[in-house]
């Protein structure tokens, strides 16, 4: 399958502007997603993943806005697009999947009826045909007795069972890119497992574009074959996933990877962790955001605020002292 | 589903029994009894003994709360003794009832129309004008005390608008719903506005609550239409605790019946009560505050039934698996 681009964001600005101050969600990122590709975001709860993802999909809501940036969906910039066209967009050609999948569903409709609803307004199928394909979709997910269960209401369904209808929602309008934040955070590894196999299934069938948002290394690596981490609102390494374990380059990459368990270590080593926490989105640090937390910080770090620089094919990272730190 | 309901009504019984003795109590223990009301200033003791041996009054008060729970199971509350001197009080109550049930109906009916969509709009336009001048109507509707209001309605549209019609007095509904309905309309809007005052704050921070949940997110993220988002996930989600306040204020609009009735000059339950009370009509007083009783019951049962319908999580015997 020709590779073509789906989505290229560019220098994207969200600003949330609260009593409190100014919150910078997203702080000028740019990346880009082909054809049949997992594109994989990491970061830390609050690193603004999903505030980007909400910015795609142009549901940004006040006190929240997007400041700059160009989001070009196979070449159309959506910011300069209506309501209603992005209303029109939404579902049908980028669907997104949300992480906690009991909140997720309406409590007093039923899973069928969910997911005929997104037909409804994508779609001319007659109110039978749509819930024909509903079953269609809710088998194709994975769901068993899909005619019955599309008459059930979310509480009857068990996690997993959620995530696919809301994968099944999301999906049932064909969309060229399917977002999925966070999908198995609340689920057990085998489950989780089922679900990225799934997602690979809907990938290779329909040359989806997918964007995976998550904490976990290990999900990325197991499904994404390039991944941005994000750290309080920057990209900060943008990378090739076995390039990224191989050497990883910036000291927060580094960071997430040692804490990791290794069940090859000897003995009883302590578990390393990246000290300090995330920064208040408000009050951001002068430089580096990293460098309350980073080892490798020195004078220039809390002067001067490094750029996204690309190193050699297809990897960029924001550092510094990058050549200097081994 | 009909198990449910069986279960629910049994587990009332216990309810019921304790109130009934409240009630049986309450009459016996207060001051001047009925016999002197009925036996007026010239009291000859003969006379009164005979009287409350021929009302059973002179039975132990044991005895007395057998013999009126066991006809009040069949459904005979006893015989007015000064209100109406030998009629059942079954027959006064099934009388008067039609006419508060009708203004207890009609109070809702209205405080719903208000209450419903001011809620919704004062939400969805919250911190605007809109949702300011509904609240501070909501705040002033909570706080007039609906006698006043009468007084007000009947001075302002009966006296003064209305003139020729009138304000106060009752038109049965047997002589036309038209006309029976003017005379209703006044005494409902009293009585209905601080209801819907109640019913509006509670849609209206109901109807927040739901817009901030994830599934509403959802439905924007699938590229929904507003409209059916407001319908089918904001305000069908919001109803649900809506409907426990509106069920259980409902027992409010008997209570403020009382009142309203008394100003509107309407001969319903409250002014039968009102009156039994100053008579010292026991058998009458006793009979109006249980069937109060088993309708409050009631209208909490349908409150829970209905809930089941909105919400399915709480249907009744689990899901269907």
């Amino acid at each position: 399958m020709n590779k073509e681009l789906l989505l290229d964001v560019d220098n994207l600005v969200t600003r949330f502007y609260t009593e409190e101050g100014v919150v910078r969600a997203v702080d000028g990122n740019s990346f880009d997603l082909y054809t049949a590709e997992t594109v994989g975001i990491v970061g830390e709860s609050g690193s603004g993943k999903t505030v980007t993802m909400l910015s795609v999909m142009g549901l940004i809501e006040n006190p929240g806005r997007i400041e700059s940036g160009t989001i070009l969906y196979k070449n159309e910039d959506l910011l300069k697009k209506s309501d209603k066209e992005m209303r029109k967009l939404r579902g049908d050609e980028i669907g997104m999947v949300f992480q906690d999948s009991l909140s997720s569903l309406n409590p007093t409709y039923t899973i069928g009826g969910q997911i005929s609803r997104v037909m409804k307004f994508h779609t001319n199928l007659s109110q039978k045909e749509r819930r024909k394909r509903t079953v269609e979709i809710l088998d194709s997910v994975g769901i068993p007795e899909p005619e019955k269960r599309a008459k059930n209401y979310p509480h009857e369904f068990s996690g997993g069972m959620r995530q696919r209808a809301l994968i099944a929602m999301a999906i049932s309008c064909n969309p060229s890119i399917l977002i999925l934040d966070e999908p198995t955070t609340a689920l057990d590894v085998t489950i989780e497992a089922q679900i990225f196999e799934l997602v690979e299934d809907l990938k290779a069938d329909f040359g989806m574009g997918t964007i995976l948002i998550t904490h976990d290394l290990a999900v990325v690596a197991n499904s994404c074959k390039r991944v941005a981490i994000m750290y309080a609102g920057r990209i900060v390494e943008k990378s090739d996933i076995y390039d990224l374990y191989d050497n990883p380059l910036h000291p927060y990459t580094r960071g997430l990877l040692n804490s990791i368990p290794d069940l090859n270590s000897e003995g009883k080593t302590k578990l390393p962790s990246i000290p300090g926490e995330v920064p208040d989105l408000i009050k951001l640090p002068d430089g580096c955001n990293f460098n309350p937390r980073c080892k490798y910080a020195e004078d220039k770090c809390f002067i001067d605020d490094p750029e996204l620089e690309e190193k050699n094919q297809g990897r960029s990272v924001a550092c510094l002292r990058v050549d200097e730190i081994e | 589903m009909g198990v449910y309901v069986l279960k629910r009504l049994i587990l009332a019984l216990p309810t019921l029994f304790i109130a009934s003795i409240i009630i049986f109590l309450l009459i016996h223990l207060a001051p001047g009894g009925p016999v002197r009301v009925m036996l007026g200033p010239m009291q000859d003791p003969s006379l009164v003994a005979k009287l409350r041996s021929q009302l059973g009054l002179d039975l132990p008060l044991h005895q007395q709360y057998i013999r009126w729970i066991t006809k009040a199971v069949h459904g005979n509350l006893g015989i007015s003794v000064t209100i109406q001197r030998g009629s059942p009080v079954t027959q006064l109550l099934i009388q008067r009832y039609a006419t508060t049930l009708e203004l207890a109906f009609l109070s809702m009916i209205i405080a719903l129309i208000i209450a419903i969509p001011t809620g919704i709009i004062s939400a969805l336009q919250q911190n605007k004008l809109a949702d300011h001048i509904s609240r501070v109507v909501a705040l002033i509707g909570v706080s007039i005390p609906n006698f006043f209001l009468g007084i007000i309605l009947i001075l302002l549209i009966g006296v003064i608008w209305l003139k020729p019609w009138g304000a106060g007095g009752f038109v049965p509904l047997t002589e036309g719903i038209g006309k029976n309905l003017l005379r209703m309309l006044l005494p409902a809007i009293a009585l209905g506005t601080a209801y819907s005052a109640i019913v509006m704050r509670m849609m209206r921070s109901a109807m927040l609550n739901t817009i901030n949940q994830d599934y509403v997110r959802t439905a924007r993220a699938m590229g929904i239409g507003w409209w059916s988002i407001l319908r089918k996930d904001i305000i069908k989600n919001a109803l649900i605790p809506v409907v426990t306040v509106i069920g259980n204020s409902a027992g409010y609009l008997l209570g403020g019946s009382i009142v309203t009735e008394t100003v509107f000059r309407l001969p319903g339950i409250g002014a039968l009560v009102i009156t039994g009370v100053f008579r010292r009509d026991f058998p009458v007083i006793q009979g109006v505050v249980l069937s109060i009783v088993v309708i409050r019951i009631l209208i909490n049962l349908s409150v829970d039934l209905f809930y089941s319908f909105l919400d399915p999580r709480i249907r009744a015997g689990g899901s269907n698996e």
